[in-house]
């Protein structure tokens, strides 16, 4: 095995990796798919496949606090982030500069996370990722926007960030197939966005699914508050409210017309083609019946239990049932023209070996068999090209272990986030929520627009899980009503009086909020140290983090607009942001310091971005490495600006535009 | 022969106490038998709350039965008579309440602890006890990741909650 030199070396089979070994197997390569998870969850054999998905379900329903990470495995061998280990996190402990570690004592740290994360800047990362096959998209919202043409030119426009080395209409073709792979379902006629043009879809182009049906809540919503004005900062806004392409599966779109990307040798293109069939919605991988419609289990993040909602093991599986179709239908010599993808699980990658002109010559992986032991057999895998395309963090540690791409000091620098401001109050009658997917609406307005001189812009997303972001309800509702707190005269509820209140209360909870773009900050950063290991030896990444003026500045004009929302609507506004949370910051309001609570988006991006000199970027427009010509990059790690929009969609059409550069150089 | 007859007996009073903690719950939950039972969890919750509280367990429902005799359940201070006996009883507030959220979340929590955590004292006793949690449909809702209503669902008027 160790011997075989593939055409592709990739590691990780999250969606990148998936897109990656999904369209270079189907233009004839092969592909070697290096995962960290377990081999459990990337069976593609109906039983095993379902089994395993059983297993993360059963896991979600008794996991105590419901987090994104809650139904997957975390092993020592390959440990992920804990949400739940930030109340650890020490504001009393000093911020680490820079320059005075690691000759500083490790007690000092903010936050050592025993499995995972170290964190010593003056916020905690509040974000999450999973390592496990199919990557951080097992439990994504699944949210599908493209980003906005003056995103990708910000420093241009209004002074701030920087721009990208590609435009929006270069990334366009890359979100149609994005979209096509994803299955989106939305209505391209309502996405009525600010600082775009009709060429931003481009005449006829539809999404291959309708639109998922808004909430009922979303309804009441727009009738209240579309169309009004609230002023922000002295500047009048129409309020705009429209629904939200999604990657879950709906009712399919006559109209769409386009089958899967496909390479053009001589042209030395990736297209989407036109398809003769019309499109037909992805199921589970365990059965194609089995998740055709989204069913409403109100469960996105963290698990869909029908796999309504796309996830890349979805793409795996359709690229290895291709092959194998393309190989039962194939005689003779011609099989030697079809592409091949091996996937080897429980193998973390630790390291890349560089010769010594700058070609990667292999890369180090340890495999394991128990995933809470600490045994491994070191092996080498060895390809044409090597893509990473293990997520922003992994792939920004594995580099730094590695002493790749020391042309500048830019690895693991530059990570973002969205800092996602809540706001919830109860409205005057029951809007039924707690139904439907996580969020089916949003507020586009601010997503783009001169107010980005000033402060950063956002997106407002309407929720429909009453406040379990928020308050963690229904469970605190609950404890607090038995408790007697915050019910009238303190009574402890029980009974018909307790039912009558938990039902009246919590089918009034709303739940909106604002996530708001940070800037690419030099000083926001993951780097190793080895002091921090995990239980393999490898390295757990050291996190430092903070937000800019300009980022709270964003946060508070979207705290103001949801106050304004608010009494529009007569909602009885809850907003509370406690003092002692340890993601609580202050912003001067009106002269007078305020405070707020972020939450971490799980969009984590920026740790290699791309760029149009050496200098100052890690990757260049075609995701490739600069100092290494055979190593590519892929991921959000290659964002260089991160926008309104949930990055997994951007990612995607990053990863199909990577795959097209990578065929570009083997032919 | 004595063991059979034994276990006879040991299986009509569990019989016997599961009517009295249904009974009890009917009056801790505001659900009635019915819908109790419907969630096929009645047992694995006797066995739960009685493995973690023992023999208070069977004092409190000794003292819910004298309640439900003495009162009747439709008596003006049958409410009131639970709530002091019961609900404001040292030794059985915390068992009470934990009927009553076994009942709405399938999920246990120690009432004791100072801080009110929300989930690090709490667990949920299996993923069947989760499914079967009556907060949910009470808010015309479905617990989280089960009992899914179907597309679209969502986009039409709640069912207002039913409650007799």
């Amino acid at each position: 095995m160790t011997d075989k030199i593939y055409d592709v070396v990739i590691v990780g089979a999250g969606v990148a990796g998936a897109v990656l070994a999904k369209v270079l197997s189907g233009a004839g390569k092969s592909v070697l798919l290096l995962e960290a998870g377990k081999q459990a969850g990337i069976e593609l054999e109906a039983v095993a496949a379902y089994a395993n998905y059983q297993s993360y379900l059963n896991t979600f329903y008794t996991a105590s606090a419901k987090v994104p990470n809650s139904p997957y495995p975390n092993l020592k061998t390959a440990p992920s982030p804990d949400v739940l280990a930030l109340s650890n996190f020490d504001v009393q402990k000093p911020v680490i500069e820079q320059d005075d570690w690691p000759k500083k004592d490790d007690s000092k740290l903010r936050l050592n996370q025993g499995s995972y994360f170290v964190q010593k800047g003056n916020l905690p990362f509040g974000s999450d990722y999973a390592r496990s096959p199919g990557g951080t998209m097992l439990h994504w919202l699944g949210t599908t926007l493209r980003m906005l043409p003056n995103d990708f030119r910000l420093k241009t426009t209004y002074g701030h960030g920087e721009d990208w080395p590609i435009s929006y209409e270069d990334l366009k073709p890359y979100y149609e197939m994005a979209e096509r792979e994803i299955g989106v379902s939305g209505a391209v006629d309502e996405q009525e966005l600010p600082g775009i043009d009709s060429n931003f879809f481009g005449a006829d182009y539809q999404y291959p699914m309708q639109k998922i049906p808004q909430s009922y809540l979303d309804g009441k919503f727009v009738e209240q508050a579309k169309g009004k004005t609230i002023k922000v900062n002295g500047v009048a806004y129409q309020l705009n409210v429209i629904s939200t392409p999604q990657g879950r599966n709906s009712t399919p779109n006559k109209n769409y017309k386009f089958s899967a990307a496909q390479w053009d040798a001589r042209q030395k293109k990736l297209k989407l083609v036109p398809g003769e069939e019309s499109y037909q919605p992805v199921g589970s991988i365990w059965d194609p019946h089995t998740g055709q419609r989204c069913e409403g289990n109100a469960s996105c993040v963290p698990i869909c239990p029908v796999q309504a909602k796309y996830n890349p093991l979805k793409t795996i599986k359709s690229a290895v049932d291709k092959l194998k179709e393309l190989s039962d239908n194939t005689t003779g010599g011609g099989k030697s023209s079809i592409g091949s993808i091996e996937i080897i699980a429980q193998a973390v990658a630790s390291k890349i070996e560089i010769e010594p002109d700058g070609r990667i010559k292999e890369i180090k992986y340890k495999q394991y068999k128990n995933p809470d032991g600490s045994d491994y057999v070191l092996k080498t895998a060895r390809g044409r090209i090597y893509a990473l395309a293990a997520h922003s963090v992994e792939n920004a540690k594995l580099l730094l272990a590695s002493g790749a791409c020391k042309g500048n000091d830019h690895v693991g620098r530059h990570l973002m986030d969205h800092t996602c401001g809540l706001a919830w109050g109860l409205m005057p009658k029951d809007i039924g929520g707690y139904r439907g997917p996580g969020s089916t609406s949003n507020i586009p307005t601010f997503r783009d627009g001169a107010f980005r001189k000033e402060h950063s812009a956002f997106i407002m997303p309407i929720d429909n899980w009453g406040w379990n972001w928020p308050a963690l309800s229904p469970f605190s509702d609950f404890i607090n009503a038995v408790n007697g707190q915050g019910t009238p005269q303190n009574e402890q509820l029980f009974g018909k009086k307790l039912r009558g209140y938990l039902g009246d209360r919590l089918s009034r909870q709303f739940n909106m909020h604002f996530e708001v773009e940070q800037m690419p900050d030099y000083n926001n950063r993951v780097t190793i140290h080895p002091r921090f290991t995990d239980a393999l030896g490898n390295f757990r990444p050291v996190i430092t983090y903070d937000l800019s003026d300009y980022s709270r500045a964003g946060f508070v004009a979207g705290r103001q607009i949801t106050k304004e929302i608010f009494k529009l609507m007569s909602v009885e506004d809850a907003t509370n942001y406690d003092p002692g949370n340890t993601s609580y910051f202050t912003y001067e309001v009106d002269g007078k310091e305020e405070g707020f609570v972020t939450n971490g988006a799980g969009h984590l991006a920026g740790t290699h971005r791309m760029g149009k000199s050496a200098t100052d970027s890690v990757v260049n427009s075609r995701q490739q490495a600069w100092d290494h010509k055979n190593l590519y990059l892929v991921g959000c790690g290659s964002m260089v600006t991160i926008g309104t929009s949930n990055p997994s969609l951007t990612m995607t059409a990053l990863a199909f535009s990577a795959a097209e550069s990578i065929l570009s150089d083997l032919s | 022969m004595n063991e059979a007859l034994s276990r006879k007996k040991d299986e009509e009073i569990s019989d016997y106490l599961l009517e009295q903690f249904l009974n009890l719950s009917r009056a801790l939950t505001g659900f009635d038998r019915v819908d109790l039972l419907g969630t096929g969890m009645a047992e694995p919750y006797y066995r739960e709350i009685t493995r973690i509280y023992k023999e208070p367990v069977i004092r409190l429902l000794f003292e819910a039965k004298a309640i439900f005799e003495v009162y009747g359940e439709h008596h003006p201070a049958f409410e009131d008579q639970i709530r002091q006996r019961i609900i404001e009883d040292i030794e059985f507030a915390q068992i009470a309440k934990n009927i009553i959220q076994l009942w709405y979340l399938g999920s246990y929590t120690n009432y004791n602890d100072p801080a009110p955590l929300i989930f690090k004292a709490a667990y949920i006793i299996s993923p069947e006890a989760y499914q079967n949690g009556l907060l949910w449909p009470n808010m015309g809702s479905h617990p989280a990741g089960a009992k899914q209503p179907g597309f679209g669902s969502w986009n039409l008027e709640p069912q207002t909650v039913k409650q007799d």
